[in-house]
């Protein structure tokens, strides 16, 4: 077995997806982040201070 | 330290635009992670970021976690004495985790039932007493697991900026970093982490890239290969050698550890899943966030095996080898965990220097924020909450969760000062996870999957991941499993990946005969218990989203 050429296929294809995916990351995380800011911005206000079962 | 290796460590590019540009990250991180204090009143939005959190985000979140400054070291360092060959468990990881975001291997179930911790689950399935139980044992090994972090992440961050050279560098940088980061956990909970997760995603796989694309371009492939194979011959490309210091008994165990752990059992990752928006969004989040299991073991292996041929095959590096390379036998003068660090702090042009430090230091933040508020949050929740027999208000629940971060980093800042452990930080990490996680895993696995395994079983499982305290170095000496030969070297009768994969299997086994020895009764809260199983194996995930403010548990 090639171990050689095998990890060299590895390596290579994973900083190409991994680069990819940090690209996709970084711009539709600022997305859901904008999402979750809206979300908590609306929730605000709204959880009192109530006791809980458990 | 002698005066050779004093100087030798103060070599590096590291100047003032690096420190600035560190400088700059850190505030931007404290401030975005104080911006968000005021959402953190409830316990939902403060451990769990209200559920809200969407796939990419949750995949930002998921790398920044698990892509520690620690796994950073303790990779270069297998890179660094194993070669191409310890890629193989980046491979593992990236596979284990893809298998678990394309099937929904445990987690997807436990985002359906909609808790917030593993040992909630062990309550819906199993009763109380197991979720305290099981919560006792997670907080036992998560917070030993993490108590060489601080110490481990301040190396490199001493090793690169060249303060190494300087007896008690290391000392205030550790304390530094951890006032940092407990100031932004403390007070904004899930969803400073999270947000302060993003900003640190972005630095780290910036910092990843350009400095394994720098090292390619300075030392070159081919050099890099027949560095490698100069050092370490056929064994540092081909894990199924023995000599390789792999094999196959260590490929396994990684299956077990980096394959399925590491994705859906380890508490800090399946938090993350359980702060997602619907079960859906979890199994994406997988997928892509295979990439980032396998990067977060390849890309810092790649740095050990750069720093190995820059130090064994390069002028410039000649000067380390007697600092890092043992002759006749005898103990090198630095630990080659500072190898990679020392080289990155030569190798890196200025400006990069300080854009990978930064990203090297947001893995060290992101990876503390998340274990101190799971460790935290299963304390509160999982332990003091179900034992507590008066109500429990959401303010006291947040406020106690915040004062055993702080607690959690004193006994961290003291671990890193006092402790004096001999074994190599990989051995004391796998040993001290596995007692938690090689009960879990099997207790996680068949709670969800084998409607029969019964509370007394679980129970057994959970307590046989004890049994990993037979791979610390002190007690396998003092039991016999490791001794000295004649000829004065120590020998093992066990190695720890052995004592793992055994472990794993007195743990099924126990489960099983305990819970068809003493399954059981039938009650209403165990009828109750059978339909939540049913619902927890449906395959309907259409809708999965919760509701606001919803109570825990």
């Amino acid at each position: 077995m090639n171990w050689e050429l095998i990890w060299l296929v590895i390596f290579f294809g994973l900083l190409l997806a991994f680069g990819t995916m940090a690209i996709l990351v970084i711009i539709n995380g600022a997305r859901d982040i904008r999402k979750l800011l809206v979300y908590l911005e609306e929730s605000d206000g709204k959880d009192g201070d109530q006791p809980r079962p458990d | 330290m002698n005066e050779a290796a004093r100087h030798a460590l103060s070599q590096t590019n590291f100047g003032t635009i690096d420190a600035v540009i560190v400088v700059i990250y850190l505030l931007v991180s404290l401030g975005i992670g104080l911006s968000v204090k005021r959402y953190a009143g409830s316990m939902e939005n403060y451990v769990g970021a209200g559920r809200k959190v969407g796939t990419w985000l949750g995949v930002a979140t998921m790398t920044g976690t698990e892509l520690g400054l620690v796994t950073v070291m303790y990779s270069a360092q297998k890179g660094f004495s194993g070669g191409f060959a310890a890629f193989h468990v980046g491979v593992i990881a990236g596979v284990g985790t893809l298998f678990v975001g394309l099937t929904g291997f445990i987690v997807g179930p436990l985002r359906r039932m909609e808790v917030l911790t593993i040992p909630e689950f062990y309550e819906k399935r199993f009763g109380r007493k197991i979720r305290v139980i099981g919560a006792l044992v997670l907080v036992l090994a998560g917070v030993l697991n993490m108590g060489l972090f601080l110490q481990t992440g301040s190396m490199f961050i001493v090793g690169v900026t060249g303060m190494a050279s300087e007896g008690e560098a290391l000392k205030w940088v550790m304390i530094g970093l951890l006032s940092l980061v407990l100031v932004y956990t403390t007070l904004g909970g899930m969803i400073s982490v999270i947000l302060t997760d993003y900003i640190q995603f972005v630095v780290l796989s910036i910092g990843l890239l350009s400095a394994t694309v720098l090292a390619i371009w300075q030392l070159g492939w081919s050099s890099i290969v027949a560095g490698v194979y100069a050092q370490l011959g056929d064994a540092g490309f081909d894990p199924t050698l023995e000599g390789s210091g792999f094999g196959w008994t260590y490929i396994f165990w990684m299956v077990v550890t980096t394959g399925f752990v590491g994705s859906a059992v380890w508490p800090t990752a399946v938090a993350r899943a359980l702060a997602m928006e619907s079960e859906q969004a979890v199994r994406r989040q997988y997928c892509w966030s295979s990439l980032s299991f396998a990067a977060r073991f390849i890309i810092p292996y790649f740095w050990g095996i750069c720093a190995l041929v820059y130090i064994t095959a390069t002028p410039a590096g000649a000067d380390l080898q007697e600092l890092f390379l043992s002759e006749q036998g005898n103990e090198p003068a630095l630990e080659n965990l500072y190898a990679m660090p020392v080289f990155m702090g030569r190798l890196l042009p200025t400006v990069f220097l300080g854009i990978v430090t930064a990203g090297m230091i947001a893995a060290f933040m992101s990876t503390h924020d998340s274990y101190f508020l799971t460790w935290s949050s299963v304390i509160t929740q999982d332990i003091v909450a179900p034992l507590k027999a008066t109500s429990f208000s959401t303010a006291s629940r947040v406020r106690l969760t915040r004062i055993l971060i702080l607690l959690m980093g004193g006994y961290v800042l003291y671990w890193s000062l006092f402790y004096k452990g001999r074994q190599d930080i990989w051995d004391y990490m796998a040993v001290t996870g596995g007692i938690y996680f090689t009960g879990a895993f099997v207790v996680l696995m068949m709670g969800v999957y084998w409607k029969r395994t019964s509370s007394f079983g679980a129970l057994l499982g959970l307590l046989s991941g004890l049994l990993m305290l037979l791979a610390l170095e002190p007690v396998q000496t003092a039991v016999g499993l490791r001794y000295q030969t004649a000829s004065g070297e120590w020998t093992e009768r066990l190695t720890s990946p052995q004592i793992g994969l055994i472990t794993v299997a007195v743990s099924i086994v126990l489960t099983v005969i305990g819970s068809l020895g003493r399954p059981d009764r039938v009650d209403s809260s165990r009828i109750e218990n059978e339909t939540s199983f049913e619902d927890l194996r449906s395959s309907d995930v259409s809708q999965q989203d919760s509701t606001a403010g919803e109570t825990l548990s």
